[in-house]
């Protein structure tokens, strides 16, 4: 299905997969921040593993059961937390380890040499085919389109849902399909660093741009420069001195934030 | 009925098995400016999310005038002031729904300028949230519920975290409002916003439309809403038992 895509050379791949990982992760990752859902998108990420793991079972792509479950897992919290049919916090919780569960199950049971899990569990950002790039691009271009058409609605939404609701503004359309869109993001950027660290790509760029701006739109924009900084720096890093791109990128987040902090401090930005 | 924005027949609201209004009947006109009061906890709030749509009764007949738009000013406290949002957009967010796509960009621009100046938000329009005083967000907030000039304007407790003297100027940013648009303002300080309103209505359960907005004990305890004497300050004044 993917032959069409052209081969792009080993020495800019992780680049390139840097750059589109960054414009998903900076723009999701904004919204996410904004709208205090971090903990919602650790379940999210973990519930995931499930379907990894039923992936692996069936004989999917590892990433297509990561998909299903990541949607579903994203409409099932917003849903209970609709209802109110349990406390938010517990029912997040519960997904995130059901999904773990249920990962590690299925990949005991799958027939054969147990496979490779680690690049999903704490990413490989070297080993990511075309085809994922290809999705990657699809999903920056969808959310790019989108947050430029509906930027306001969906700020506004996010900021006050009461008044939003009693303006009979459609609020639980936009929530739904956000939902759906960090399920996404979460999926498509799992082999870049991994189920255990993606959600840091959602909230160290994002609470750097903070430091520096208190409005929502430079925000957006910073989050995605300053997340291509990060990985691109991590995986430069990663290289010279020999240690895993993933872990490497999230460090070298830290490090910026941690500056950023001090800049901020010293000169009070 | 020409005159009438909604109506609540024989309502009644319950959260499962729990009944929280009972037989509720309640006109609201155009010229209406409410005092809504009552102690916690008797329903002021859930008869509020009922007039906006938000809880469908389980009995009774409610009417909407066709075409009604109603500005909606929550409360404070549920607001989150991290959020990266200036009071420009914290406005412009009032042509939400109903008015976003009709009314034209120049229009919409003119009518935001206009309040602004009109509150006294000029300077600070460029702000996040946050680095406002209770009295300066409460007016933002305000200014986005009336922003697309609503019919029907309903404010819960506004009172909660601003200080004597900008109470006063919001109330009579109140009076004002209430040529162009009727106004339910939900309160627990029957003293201060007497003054203001036209008429009360005490809900406890259920609800009395007291047509007057000078209500003595006698009377509001027949209504099932006594009230305490007590001093905020050093000015005494009246508020609700139990508040």
């Amino acid at each position: 299905m993917t032959e069409f895509l052209p081969h792009i050379p080993i020495e800019i791949k992780p680049y390139i997969t840097a750059v589109l990982a960054s414009l998903s992760c900076g723009i999701i990752g904004t919204y996410i921040v904004i709208r205090r859902l971090v903990f919602i998108s650790g379940g999210i990420t973990h519930a995931s593993f499930g379907g990894i793991g039923i992936g692996y079972y069936l004989g999917w792509h590892p990433l297509a059961g990561a998909l299903v479950a990541a949607v579903l897992s994203a409409l099932g919290i917003e849903y209970t937390t609709r209802k109110g049919a349990m406390r938010n916090d517990s029912a997040i919780a519960i997904m995130w380890s059901l999904g773990m569960a249920i990962g590690i199950i299925f990949v005991y049971l799958t027939p054969g040499r147990p496979p490779n899990l680690m690049s999903y569990l704490f990413g490989s950002i070297l080993v990511v085919s075309e085809a994922e790039l290809f999705f990657l691009l699809l999903l920056d271009i969808v959310l790019i389109t989108t947050f430029l058409v509906f930027y306001k609605p969906v700020i506004y939404v996010a900021f006050d849902r009461d008044f939003a609701k009693s303006r009979k503004y459609p609020v639980a359309l936009i929530d739904y399909v956000m939902m759906v869109f960090i399920a996404l993001t979460i999926v498509l950027n799992i082999r870049i660093v991994g189920i255990i660290l993606v959600i840091s790509l959602f909230t160290i760029p994002q609470n750097i741009a903070n430091l520096f701006t208190l409005r929502n739109k430079p925000m957006f924009i910073f989050s995605v420069l300053i997340s291509m900084a990060g990985t691109g720096m991590g995986i430069v890093l990663a290289g010279i001195i020999d240690v895993p791109t993933g872990a490497t990128i999230i460090l070298f987040l830290v490090a910026m934030y941690l500056l950023s902090r001090l800049l901020n401090r010293v000169f009070k930005i | 009925m020409s005159n009438t924005l909604i109506e609540l027949q024989d309502i009644g609201i319950a959260y499962g098995e729990q009944v929280v209004l009972e037989n509720i009947n309640f006109r609201i006109v155009n010229e209406d400016f409410i005092g809504v009061i009552g102690p916690n906890g008797s329903g002021k709030t859930s008869l509020i999310r009922t007039i906006l749509g938000e809880i469908v009764p389980f009995t009774g007949n409610m009417y909407h005038a066709p075409q009604l738009s109603i500005g909606y000013l929550p409360q404070v406290n549920h607001m989150d002031t991290k959020f990266p949002i200036t009071v420009e957009e914290v406005v412009d967010a009032g042509f939400l729904g109903a008015g976003y796509n009709t009314a034209g960009k120049k229009n919409k621009k003119e009518k935001l300028d206009h309040l602004l100046s009109e509150f006294r938000l000029q300077d600070f329009r460029k702000r996040q949230i946050g680095t406002l005083s209770g009295g300066q967000l409460q007016k933002t907030l305000l200014a986005r519920a009336v922003v697309s000039s609503p019919g029907l304007l309903i404010l819960d407790e506004p009172d909660t975290y601003i200080d004597n003297e900008f109470e006063h100027e919001l109330y009579n940013h109140l009076v004002k409002l209430n040529k162009q648009m009727a106004i339910i303002l939900v309160s627990h300080d029957l003293g201060m916003i007497s003054s203001y309103v036209k008429t009360i209505a005490c809900v406890n359960k259920t609800l009395h439309h007291h047509h007057s907005h000078e209500i003595n004990e006698e009377l509001l305890k027949a209504y099932n809403c006594p009230i305490d004497i007590i001093t905020h300050g050093t000015v005494p004044h009246r508020v609700l038992k139990n508040h």
